[in-house]
């Protein structure tokens, strides 16, 4: 498959047009296909795909870099022209056309034609968007299909047109498909469908604000589950009514957030196994889990999802929180192991705006005895401010605890860790405070023995320049009688006692650095030097 | 000033005549774009990796020119409107042969024509009647 790109700058060429113009010819002789991809940029001249050969094998792929997120987008690819814009003539078969959105200014023009002459080689639109800017259209379609054309439009979107999608044919074997597509605001039908048996399918489709009718025309017995505002839907297990969409009134048709939507949010029907074309993704590329109605898939109202193994042991446990303006506020999942022990489990937890606030996971092991804990909680502008774990042991007694706490742009001001033995016994701790700085202040670290006899205990000062200005240590024998205590002085250097040491509770020794007293040493009570 | 791209290569159906006649031949007008358009690596023959003989366009630099809404759809389409069938891709050539030698040689070597209005003006022509611009 050969590929080339349509860029405004640095690219192989800077319209559609002229990628046409050079590749067009007999794909199936030069057994190649030819795949364009368009890049961010306004292409303003028309194009007319004609005087192809190309089979089910090799065939023209014309497809965006990018995702317009199922709304038009000025960000993406986009061929807007002041007639019709798009035009797949003879020899155009099996041509394939992805995330491409198509525009027209003209009254009568329509986005995009087809006039295929040959009902066997069918063409496919799959995430497109056509649109007219005119206003008050008078006679064109956002997808109009013509002459023994057999297509598959899926996951498209229609809208400010005459028609949103019209399909008009004299041939018998030609099919048209409308697959989980929408037309909004049509100044007549949304979906118009004349063509000899057998005729147009609609499924998963819907059409609102039409000035005629949402749909109209005949349809094929395989027609179903369609939407309208109107009566007008076709086929069966049809919904009628208005659709809430995210923002209708900036042509925003993604379904409201939170499952809002009663008419097209989980009203379809499953596509993924659909013979003459199947498929499984929205217009945003979203895989489909609800299979609503429309190019959107919708999202879920605040819930839960419990998925389990054939013998009913829940595996996962999925649950999650929106706004009503569709921001995900929490989500919390649970995993269990094959016999149905909680191994896992997990929770988020956002603000309105969707910042992180918090986030907690817990493991556990096959007995599901906790192994470990781990939490963080952020502050409103995401900023890490506390940090918590706890590790246990097979038995679930635990082992350590580790504390963090930051201020409020994230510096570390507090740090606080525990160990202990395996029965639960403390057996150490330590302790940091910083300043605002994350300058050390202080550090603080205590050492027990098997019977939590205090055997260590030391304590560090420093000054907000990081000198050391205070250091204790004391250590205590097995019996907790004081073996020693040490005390440095800083100030030392304007004399007085510096260190003291003792044993067996008496001063063996008193140390001056300068002035008086020296050294003094002394043992069982006599004074020895 | 306008920049016209020119089709240089001629795309053939020899299997099937209606196939063929939608085809670009050599000299058709592909599209237009106003002075200094920064064209593609394979739309421009001072870029393309085959050399100007190798791309399959011309570009013609003509100062002065930008086409009305009338020679725009004299030279930008067949025979058929946008609602029938096509059944020739172009019906207005530019024909390099009616260039002066100077002139031609230097598209044929660089594949790119700086030029004036009056310069091309007879080469632009009906493909059926021969009428010039």
């Amino acid at each position: 498959m050969a590929s080339t790109t349509v860029k405004s700058s640095g690219g192989d060429y800077t319209t559609l047009s002229a990628w046409e113009s050079d590749k067009q010819g007999d794909l199936v002789t030069a057994t190649e296909g030819e795949t364009v991809t368009c890049f961010d940029l306004e292409d303003t001249t028309a194009v007319v795909m004609g005087g192809w050969t190309s089979d089910a094998t090799y065939y023209p792929t014309i497809q965006a870099d990018g995702d317009h997120g199922g709304k038009w987008s000025t960000s993406v690819y986009r061929l807007s022209t002041s007639g019709l814009t798009f035009k797949g003539e003879s020899g155009c078969g099996f041509m394939r056309v992805y995330g491409i959105q198509f525009s027209t200014s003209a009254a009568g023009s329509s986005s995009t034609r087809l006039d295929a002459y040959d009902a066997t080689q069918p063409i496919l639109f799959d995430k497109c968007i056509a649109k007219c800017t005119h206003g008050t259209p008078t006679g064109s379609a956002g997808f109009f299909s013509w002459q023994s054309t057999t297509v598959n439009y899926v996951n498209c979107l229609a809208y400010d047109h005459y028609d949103g999608f019209n399909q008009q044919d004299d041939t018998a074997s030609a099919v048209k498909r409308f697959l989980n597509c929408g037309a909004h605001n049509c100044t007549r039908y949304g979906f118009y469908s004349i063509t000899a048996a057998p005729d147009s399918q609609a499924l998963n489709c819907w059409a609102q604000s039409s000035g005629t009718a949402d749909f109209a025309g005949t349809w094929d017995t395989g027609t179903s589950y369609n939407a309208s505002e109107d009566s007008s839907k076709p086929g069966t297990n049809g919904q009628e009514g208005a659709i809430s969409f995210l923002d209708e009134a900036n042509d925003d048709f993604h379904l409201a957030a939170s499952g809002a939507d009663t008419v097209a949010q989980d009203n379809g029907t499953d596509l993924s196994s659909y013979t003459d074309h199947a498929f499984s993704d929205d217009i945003d590329g979203d895989t489909r889990t609800f299979w609503s109605i429309g190019p959107d898939d919708g999202s879920a109202a605040s819930g839960i999802e419990k998925t389990v193994s054939a013998d009913a042991v829940l595996v996962d446990r999925f649950e999650k929180t929106i706004s009503a303006d569709g921001v995900l506020v929490a989500r919390f999942e649970k995993t269990t192991s094959a016999d149905g022990v909680l191994v896992g489990r997990y929770a988020l937890s956002a603000s309105a705006d969707a910042i992180l606030k918090a986030v907690i996971e817990l493991t556990a092991d096959a007995d599901s005895v906790l192994v470990d804990r781990y939490e963080k909680t952020v502050d409103a502008d995401g900023v890490l401010t506390a940090r918590f774990a706890l590790t246990v042991g097979a038995d679930a007694v635990l082992t350590g605890a580790y504390d963090l706490t930051t201020s409020a742009d994230g510096i570390l001001v507090d740090r606080f860790e525990l160990t202990t033995d395996v029965d639960s016994v403390l057996v150490g701790r330590f302790a940091l405070t910083t300043d605002a700085d994350a300058v050390l202040k202080t550090v603080t670290g205590i050492t027990t023995d098997a019977d939590s006899v205090l055997v260590d205990r030391f304590i560090k000062t420093v000054s907000a320049d990081s000198v050391l200005v205070d250091r204790f240590l004391l250590s205590v024998s097995a019996n907790a009688l004081l073996g020693s205590l040490a005390y440095k002085i800083i100030l030392a250097r304007t004399g007085y006692i510096t260190q003291i040491d003792t044993e067996n509770g008496y001063v063996t020794q008193l140390r001056s650095r300068t002035g008086y007293i020296t050294q003094l040493r002394a043992r069982d009570g006599e004074l020895l030097g | 000033m306008a920049e016209f791209l020119i089709r240089r290569k001629e795309n053939t159906d020899p299997n099937d005549s209606g196939k063929d006649a939608m085809l670009y031949k050599s000299g058709d007008f592909v599209l237009w774009k106003p002075d200094g358009h920064e064209w593609g690596l394979l739309e421009n023959p001072a870029t393309h990796p085959d050399g100007p003989a190798g791309c399959g366009f011309y570009i013609i630099k003509l100062a002065g020119v930008t086409p009305t809404p009338e020679q725009e759809a004299r030279w930008l389409t067949g025979d058929a409107d946008e609602n029938e069938q096509m059944t020739r891709r172009r019906t207005w050539v530019f024909d390099i042969s009616a260039l002066n030698t100077s002139r031609r040689n230097t598209l044929l070597t660089t594949g790119i024509l700086e030029a004036q209005w009056g310069h091309v003006r007879s080469a632009i022509k009906h493909k059926d009647t021969g009428e010039t611009e």
